[in-house]
């Protein structure tokens, strides 16, 4: 029965021209029940959260329902009258206003044309309570942790009186504790008869908190069922297709007696103390532990990007100073960072552009002019190699899907044959086929003889992918381990703020 | 470039190149085409400095000050005893170092460049009333009359200069890695310094040249109107800003050229000359000017895409 949805929506299409996104998907959401939508990058999540909230049109032929009743939204401000409100991954606040006035813009709580203060801030205490959280109502939005300004979206959720919450990868930037507590938030807003729309690439998190899910696979609708029912497997096997495990491709190691970089007892206030490692010719080295134990910046020290306080760093015997990018790079050091869209590419640049920032001194001529004729071959060669899809080197990089986008950052890095490279979650936020396809171009990589260090929060990732894994804590590197004896229980111990800690030589 | 924006201007370009000479007899005549020219130098000069600074996501307001001040340090060290080419040099030089001062003070210390050159315009303003007392500066040597006011081949000394450097803009833009980084720098100054350019040395140099460029538009005027005065160029301080977004160049940084700016300038100098010409009031030319660019960065912002120096699919 309709009645029993909140939420129905059936045979939902939308056309872009050119592209089929959506094609006759169903959802439906009961009250008060935590629903997960999965599917791999492209898959059509977005588009279809974008129909449920008005920010896209569907084609005509399908049917929106709201408790039985059908409906149209022309704008975002419908549905959220009607009770649908999206918490976007970049949460859509104002930093430079306080709590309470976050919660309360947008509604219109005037008399006579003056803003009734008091009215506000009664009301951001109220929503805040029955959330159940404690956030100062007058402090800057600003001033909070990412965990906090994301429980003040959902309190203005609240607020707007939203019947279902769409929440876009919430947990990706929090830590685990920050995970408990959104979790906790979720379970409150369930017994409250609020639906949540969950959408996340963490199938743990998925199956630890969601009662029924649905699966998007290219555009059209797989199914919908019950967590309790399925597997992590059987999940995977719905979103990709096929079955995929994590294929263990380090069996055998291709490192070599050379040591490519090796670091020693770098610190950097604030950020990490005392460390001290080494990666050879052909090896991959894994650097893992809980977000904010300080991987990201050693690799960024090794980039340029931090320079430490202390400590040395050698690359084939010399000892090298990198105070800026450009050292690094001069050296034969690659970074691909984790963000894509900030960090990694120039969206306005085409791809040959993109490549040519990074590779420019070998097609600059005597005069200091570039040789485009030269550029334009090694493009092309990249883009084959890497298959990047078009293979239209002239187009914008913002133009490319996710997944090719960051086949062009892995690509134009290895354009200039590095000696060392450097990723930082090489996989995060990419779908589970290409994942395969990037873990096995990196064993590749290895084995043709460069050095690679992975840093990553995934451990199926670490233990499959690297030769040996470094685990930090709190700025510490606390222990050293061999991919091949190490488990995800063993990481962990060491890895938790009171775990053991094994004295490194 | 997107040949949409161009079609736009070069046609504003030739509907005003028409109408002035349907409705003035000596708008179209040699002499004051050559004169328009010369009147386009000397802020295209300064056009083009601002035009960089802009592509780096910044402004600067100090090229009406730089220009007044290198004016007063040529004079001032030539009525010292050094010989003309020497004074012009050191002039160009003390461009320079204002430039280099307000670019490491914009890239290094991350203040916003709108406040920061504003700040040091004032500086700068301040020094030049410390040396000359807020006095025009005359007793130049004939010689050096030759850059605002000879000729070469029949055509302005200035017009050669400025379209020396328009040109050279254009193949540093377009052809070295420098302008390369430029853009970059401009459209996502994280993803350029993640592909290891030295972000900053890129905003700094936008700066230098910024600086060096107003020096030169300070010399071509103090030989026009053979004197140094510290407000030489502050009458066209805001046509710049104006003639680099009239242009095409994204206010907010990566997008634009020196043709688009080039366009710009000439429109705006071709309108002022042409409305001269016509009889039309200067309190009025202000307001038609004013409406023109209104209206030309509306139609750039909302219904035609911008400048682009990268090519598009489709």
């Amino acid at each position: 029965m309709a009645q029993d949805y909140f939420l129905s929506l059936e045979n939902i299409s939308k056309t872009f021209p050119g592209v089929k996104a959506l094609d006759q998907v169903q959802l439906h959401i009961r009250p008060g029940e935590v629903h997960a939508l999965l599917g791999e990058n492209g898959a059509g999540k977005s588009t279809l959260i974008k129909v449920m909230s008005g920010v896209y049109k569907p084609d005509e032929g399908g049917r929106m329902e709201i408790c039985g009743e059908p409906v149209k939204f022309n704008d975002i401000n419908e549905s959220i009258q009607k009770g649908v409100s999206v918490i976007y991954q970049d949460l859509c606040l104002f930093p430079n206003l306080t709590v309470a006035e976050n919660l309360c813009i947008g509604k219109d709580i005037s008399r006579k044309g003056w803003i009734q203060w008091k009215e506000y801030d009664q009301m951001a205490k109220e929503t805040l309570k029955r959330l159940n959280v404690e956030i100062p109502i007058y402090e800057k939005l600003g001033n909070l942790s990412i965990a906090r300004q994301q429980l003040v979206a959902i309190a203005r959720a609240i607020a707007f009186e939203a019947r279902l919450i769409v929440m876009d990868e919430p947990t990706a930037s929090l830590s685990r504790s920050e995970v408990e507590v959104l979790f906790e938030i979720i379970r409150k807003l369930k017994k409250d008869g609020i639906s949540v729309l969950f959408i996340s690439h963490k199938l743990d998190e998925v199956m630890a908190i969601s009662d029924r899910m649905t699966v998007l696979r290219d555009g059209t609708f797989v199914g919908s069922k019950p967590v309790s029912e399925v597997t992590e497997q059987e999940i995977i096997h719905m979103m990709v297709g096929r079955n995929i495990e994590y294929i263990k491709l380090n069996e055998t190691s291709n490192a070599t007696e050379r040591v490519v970089a090796e670091v020693s007892h770098i610190s950097k206030k604030g950020h990490f103390k005392d460390i001290s490692f080494s990666v050879k010719e052909g090896e991959i080295l894994g650097i893992t532990g809980l977000v904010g134990a300080g991987r990201t910046e050693v690799m960024k020290s090794l980039f340029g990007l931090l320079p430490p306080d202390e400590g040395k760093i050698w690359l084939d015997g010399n000892l090298v100073q990198l105070k800026g990018t450009q050292d690094a790079k001069r050296h034969g050091i690659s970074f691909v960072p984790e963000d894509r869209q900030t960090e990694s590419l120039v969206m306005e640049f085409d791809v040959h552009d993109n490549v040519n920032l990074v590779n420019y001194e070998r097609f600059r001529s005597k005069l200091g002019f570039l040789n485009r004729k030269k550029l334009m071959s090694m493009t092309g060669d990249m883009m084959e190699q890497m298959d990047v899809r078009p293979r239209v080197p002239e187009r914008k990089v913002r133009e490319f899907s996710g997944g090719n986008q960051q086949k062009i950052v892995i690509g134009k890095w290895l354009s200039s044959n590095p000696k060392l490279l450097l990723v930082d979650e090489p996989t995060y936020g990419v779908d589970i086929g290409s994942k395969i396809e990037i873990h096995k171009l990196l064993r590749r990589l290895a084995a043709e003889g460069m050095a690679i260090i992975v840093v990553s929060s995934e451990l199926q990732e670490v233990l499959t992918l690297t030769d040996r894994i470094l685990v930090m804590r709190k700025g510490r590197l606390v222990a050293e381990l061999h991919a091949n004896s190490a488990t995800q229980e063993k990481i962990m111990e060491y890895a938790l703020p009171q775990g053991k800690r094994e004295e490194i030589k | 470039m997107k040949k949409s924006n161009t079609i736009l201007l070069v046609a504003l370009l030739a509907g005003l190149g028409i109408y002035f000479s349907i409705a003035s007899k000596y708008f179209l005549s040699l002499g004051n085409l050559l004169s328009i020219t010369e009147h386009m130098a000397e802020f295209g000069i300064m056009s083009m400095g601002m035009m960089l600074t802009i592509l780096v996501s910044g402004i600067d307001l100090t090229v009406s000050s730089v220009c007044g001040l290198t004016s007063i340090v040529i004079i001032s060290v030539m009525k010292a005893g050094l010989p003309m080419p020497a004074a012009i040099l050191t002039g160009l030089c003390a461009a320079l170092l204002m430039g280099s001062f307000t670019g490491l003070f914009v890239a290094k210390l991350g203040v916003p460049p709108m406040l920061l050159t504003l700040a040091m315009s004032m500086l700068f303003t301040g020094i030049s009333y410390v040396i000359c007392e807020g006095n025009a500066l005359s007793g130049f040597p004939e010689a050096y009359y030759f850059l605002g006011q000879g000729e070469v081949l029949g055509i302005p000394a200035q017009t050669w200069l400025f379209t020396a450097i328009v040109v050279l803009m254009f193949v540093l833009l377009r052809f070295t890695p420098w302008g390369l980084k430029i853009y970059a720098v401009g459209n996502n100054p994280k993803a350029a310094q993640y592909s290891g350019t030295a972000v900053t040395k890129v905003v700094m140099s936008a700066y230098i040249i910024s600086g060096l460029l107003a020096g030169v538009a300070g010399v071509v005027m103090s030989s026009r109107v053979a004197s140094a005065r510290l407000d030489l160029g502050s009458s066209y301080q805001t046509n710049c800003i104006a003639a680099a977004v009239l242009g095409g160049t994204s206010i907010s940084g990566g997008e634009g050229s020196p043709v688009g700016t080039f366009l710009g300038v000439t429109i705006l100098s071709m309108l002022s000359n042409g409305l001269n010409h016509v009889g039309v009031s200067s309190f009025i030319q202000q307001l038609i000017i004013g409406v023109t660019l209104v209206t030309v960065v509306i139609i750039n912002s909302n219904l035609l895409p911008t400048f682009s120096r990268t090519k598009t699919a489709n």
